[in-house]
């Protein structure tokens, strides 16, 4: 389609695509001409991507078809309209084809839904020479004057319309013995006038050895579609591998896919087969989805995921006499990486974001000329390098707006310093007070009044003074042993330090001694009056020490800190309740997408996963050295695709190992295995796993909530590499008819063995939580 | 791992760390398991366990020894180990008073969480900090005397006291448990006997 213009032939004005059945997108059915070369094309164009200059020319020409009914001549004059599939966005929308590429058109008569009730409408089927693809299906709607055209009227317009450009319509099934149903849809060839040459037989048919199904119906046409693509894709030989197979389809789908990614990329890449991309499985398109556009051509097919889950639903189901192979779950394996990422690409490819290339992106005013997504995209992928955290990382823990100027920075951070710098000079004066009044009372021959405690933390009710005090002498206990191995705060090698465990009557000293370590204390101890009702808990050391090491100043670590604890804050409040809500949500993706190892480690007494606490509690501080810990902050504070990666990055772990803890044999086993993985663990390879694992949950969890909750989710993957992100999925969701009955019923009665390890359905709303965005 | 025959033993015994934050729990395990010390150590998060089998009397027994993080915070995840412990390690650090005075405390959260008749013993650790102790020996003794157990100040930079305070408290375990069920009829309660691989207990959870 080069040319500029699509000259209008013919329009009917009430035909809809019917993704949504409630909810059906309205547009024009067209027949246009292309010049040069010399093209015809039946197109479908919804109203809303049509320009708002070019509408009235589509409702004059579909006025004039209209008028024209039964007496249809090629008009001498045709109205020009813009291509649409000239522009991105009209593609991913518009459906067209030229002729020469339509093998057969049927139409049939079905009940659906208008307004509410139901109403038996004439659906269009268009089939592809390309074996056996289907355009999405398009549905006659009420005209204006509120009558639905009838299967007769529609078969006398389309013949009128192809007549005047030299072709017939020529019905195949005349008979009914060959239309088993009503609703199977009568067949017509498009054949040149008055040439009479038989067409090739239609390349459709049901895989042999799978259950019959009724021809016509959803699963059928879907089944034997889909079927054919792969044919396609893949080759015979191979497809019959798949039929063999039967059960399971799309994981199978994604293995097929590794023997012909090539041959994949060829095929879909042909501008024909974008009416059918939506319609194959997202391990398949994430194979030759790189390029931006061919993402964006996706956003807009929401229904694909839904067909296709209707699609492999309906196959398991009907295939319920090869029910999964529930043997040992110890030695299963379809939850090893290999099987599960199989067709699934990671975007872990790029390269840390440079100092040339940041400073790149200032402008004269010092003003960031990309987008925060834009940063954020190039981030996740790679990274940052370490030379530029510093003035990174404050973007990043929005202590600097993404907007600012270098001069409004510069006010900032003068407003920041002076914040700062009071609230410190605040509790230093408060404990100095308390000093010089507990010195005099000892002058005066008073008795100190002892200071209760609780075991091991401050009493909640004491005064302001002595949880002041209380929490400097537990930060400072900690500070003396926060990351001393790391050259920052190592120095200097004093007797005291050096050698042996520090008594409290040094600990002042230690720190003293090394600046470093008393920027340490100084923002904690700040920090717990800053968020007075938290106070200081053990952890928060180790989320500053990295922090501390980037900023090498003691302000602009606070406010960075401040940003961090925003994030990790619940998990050291008093009651617990973030750490288990966060050891909860482990569990529960682990059930979701492992019940294998959730099984077992149920079984074992270590699903309370109180190993994995350190992980959560402390953002994986202790698991990786300070380089790779500071790559992976920066890239879960940047993830585009959920703000609960780190529950993934501890899925993938535990997957990497799944072997490993599937053998052993009691929590304490356990425990010991993950707590010797710390300094193990390879950063990169981690990440790019998590990701994989976090499309196979989406994909899994978008299945599961239409199926069991009811809900479309309309989550699909946003572009990471080309920085635009799609709308968060929110709570925005839809009800979706339910397409095929019963499905649910016998799936379940195939995952009896499994059945206590599904999830209830509240655990699947908390799951569907994960996929919130930050 | 659990199938392996090498970690041959006759009985197990589950041991517990507690104390405030900084005394050197950490430090006493890995001296006792790994005969090490390490100056720069860092605070505990979590749980952690480690391993030593020791001979008592001709028998072959197995300590495990859980460390836990000093902070009341984390109590939802050590408390969960209190109940499987057989004994009790109430250390304190003889250079701060506070720790000392927090023993009370602890010794409250032990009836609380503890099983019944766990044997405790305490440990007044960093002994050989003699110029910055504040603790002293007869303090120690008399709240062990108050609470009618043993007592026992260690270093574990130094190695002073750390072998007899895990051996004291694994001894009096043994009476407990093992001697005395020997001469019953009834099985032992807590201790798990070898070989029953299968029945051990899962972790010290108490679930």
């Amino acid at each position: 389609m080069s040319s500029d213009k699509l000259g209008l032939l013919f329009v009917s004005s009430c035909v809809s695509m019917r993704t949504d059945e409630m909810n059906p997108t309205m547009g024009f059915l067209c027949l246009a001409k292309q010049e040069e070369p010399l093209t015809f094309i039946f197109a479908w164009v919804p109203r809303r991507t049509i320009p708002a200059d070019e509408v009235h020319m589509y409702l004059e020409v579909a006025g004039k078809t209209r008028k024209a009914r039964a007496l249809f001549s090629r008009p001498d004059s045709t109205t020009l309209v813009t291509t649409p599939t000239q522009t991105l966005s009209a593609i991913t929308e518009a459906i067209s084809a030229p002729l020469d590429d339509i093998q057969t058109i049927g139409i049939a008569n079905e009940l659906t839904l208008a307004d509410g009730a139901e109403i038996c409408l004439v659906r269009l089927i268009v089939t592809l020479t390309f074996e056996g693809a289907q355009l999405p299906d398009l549905w006659f709607e009420k005209d204006e004057s509120g009558r639905a055209p009838s299967i007769v009227d529609v078969e006398t317009e389309l013949r009128g319309w192809f007549s005047a450009i030299g072709k017939d319509l020529v019905r195949r099934n005349q008979d009914d013995e060959e239309r088993p149903s009503s609703s199977t849809p009568y067949l017509y060839d498009l054949r040149p006038k008055s040439n009479e040459v038989t067409r090739p037989e239609s390349p459709h048919r049901w895989p042999e050895g799978w259950p019959s199904i009724p021809q016509g119906s959803t699963i059928h046409r879907i089944g034997t579609y889909g079927f054919n693509v792969v044919t396609n894709i893949v080759g015979q030989p191979m497809a019959d591998k798949i039929e063999g197979a039967g059960w399971n389809m799309l994981e199978r789908f994604s293995k097929v896919t590794n023997y012909a990614k090539s041959t994949t990329v060829q095929v879909l890449e042909h501008p024909l087969a974008r009416p059918i991309l939506p319609f194959i499985p997202q391990n398949i398109r994430s194979y030759f989805l790189s390029s931006g556009e061919a993402e964006a051509l996706l956003e807009e097919y929401e229904p694909a995921g839904h067909y296709l889950a209707v699609f492999a639903a309906e196959l398991q189901s009907r295939l319920g006499q090869h029910p999964p192979q529930l043997l040992d779950p110890t030695k299963d394996t379809t939850r090893d990486f290999e099987n599960l990422a199989a067709g699934r690409q990671h975007h872990r490819t790029g390269r840390p974001l440079s100092a040339e290339q940041w400073v790149s992106w200032y402008d004269t005013e010092g003003r960031l000329t990309v987008s925060e997504q834009e940063v954020k995209a190039v981030i996740f992928v790679g990274g940052v390098e370490a030379d530029i955290r510093v003035d990174v990382w404050k973007y990043l823990l929005k202590v600097y707006p993404y907007n600012s100027t270098e001069v409004e920075r510069a006010e900032l951070v003068k407003e920041k310093r002076a914040q700062y710098a009071d609230m410190k000079a605040q509790w230093m004066a408060i404990l100095t007070d308390a000093a010089n009044a507990d010195a005099a009372a000892l002058a005066a021959g008073h008795k100190l009044e002892e200071r209760e405690t609780q075991a091991g933390d401050e009493k909640e009710d004491a005064d302001v003074v002595t949880k002041i005090r209380e929490r400097k002498y537990r930060v400072e206990k900690d500070v003396v042993r926060t990351d001393r191995t790391v050259p920052f705060f190592a120095g200097p090698q004093t007797e005291t330090n050096g050698a042996t465990s520090v008594s409290p009557s040094d600990m002042q000293e230690v720190i003293g001694a090394n600046p470093n370590l008393e920027m340490l204390r100084n923002v904690l101890v700040t920090y717990t009056v800053y968020n007075f009702e938290l106070g200081y808990v053990q952890g928060m050391n180790d989320l500053l020490a990295p922090i501390l090491v980037v900023m090498q100043d003691e302000t602009d670590s606070f406010w960075s800190f401040v940003e961090f604890m925003n994030i990790m804050q619940s998990n050291f409040f008093r009651d617990q309740s973030g750490m288990r809500s966060q050891l909860r949500r482990l569990e529960l993706l682990i059930k979701f997408v492992d019940p294998y190892l959730y099984a077992h480690m149920e079984s074992t007494d270590s699903i309370n996963l109180f190993c994995c606490f350190r992980w959560l509690l402390i953002l994986f501080k202790r698991e990786f050295d300070f380089g790779d810990c500071m790559r992976l902050w920066e890239t879960l504070w940047v993830c585009p695709l959920t703000k609960h990666f780190h529950l993934f990055v501890a899925l993938a772990i535990l997957n990497r190992h799944r072997k490993d803890l599937m053998g052993k044999a009691a929590f304490d086993e356990t425990l010991k295995f993950i707590n010797d993985l710390s300094n193990q663990i390879p950063l990169e390879s981690t990440l790019e796993r998590a990701e994989v694992l976090f499309q196979v949950f989406r994909d899994r969890i978008g299945e599961t909530a239409r199926e069991r909750l009811g809900v479309d989710l309309a989550v699909d993957a946003p572009p990471i590499a080309s920085g635009s992100f799609l709308r968060p999925p929110g709570k925005s969701v839809q009800r979706s008819p339910s397409p095929v009955s019963e499905r649910g019923r016998s799936r379940e009665k195939q995952r009896d063995a499994m059945k206590e390890l599904e999830c209830t359905e509240e655990e699947l709303w908390e799951l569907v939580s994960l996929l919130e965005r930050r | 791992m659990a199938t392996s025959k090498s970690a041959s033993y006759d009985y197990l015994i589950k041991l517990l760390l507690i104390g405030d934050s900084g005394v050197g729990k950490s430090c006493l395990l890995l001296r006792f398991s790994d005969d090490s010390f390490t100056p720069s150590f860092i605070t505990t998060i979590g749980i952690d366990f480690k391993i030593r089998t020791i001979e008592l009397d001709g028998k072959r027994i197995k300590l495990q020894i859980w460390d836990t993080a000093g902070q009341e915070r984390f109590r939802t995840i050590t408390t969960a180990y209190y109940r499987g412990a057989m004994g009790i390690l109430l250390t304190y650090d003889v250079t701060d008073e506070r720790s000392f005075n927090n023993i009370r405390n602890w010794i409250r959260n032990i009836e609380q969480h503890a099983s019944e008749g766990v044997n405790k013993i305490l440990v007044g650790n960093k002994c050989d900090m003699l110029e910055k102790k504040v603790i002293s020996k007869e303090q120690g003794q008399a709240l062990a005397d108050e609470f009618k157990i043993k007592f026992l100040e260690t270093s574990a930079k130094s190695n002073i006291g750390v072998e007899e305070a895990f051996f004291t408290l694994a001894r009096d375990i043994k009476k407990r448990l093992i001697d005395t069920a020997s001469e019953k009829p009834e099985k032992p309660s807590g201790v798990t006997v070898n070989p029953e691989p299968a029945n051990r207990q899962a972790g010290c959870c108490g679930k």
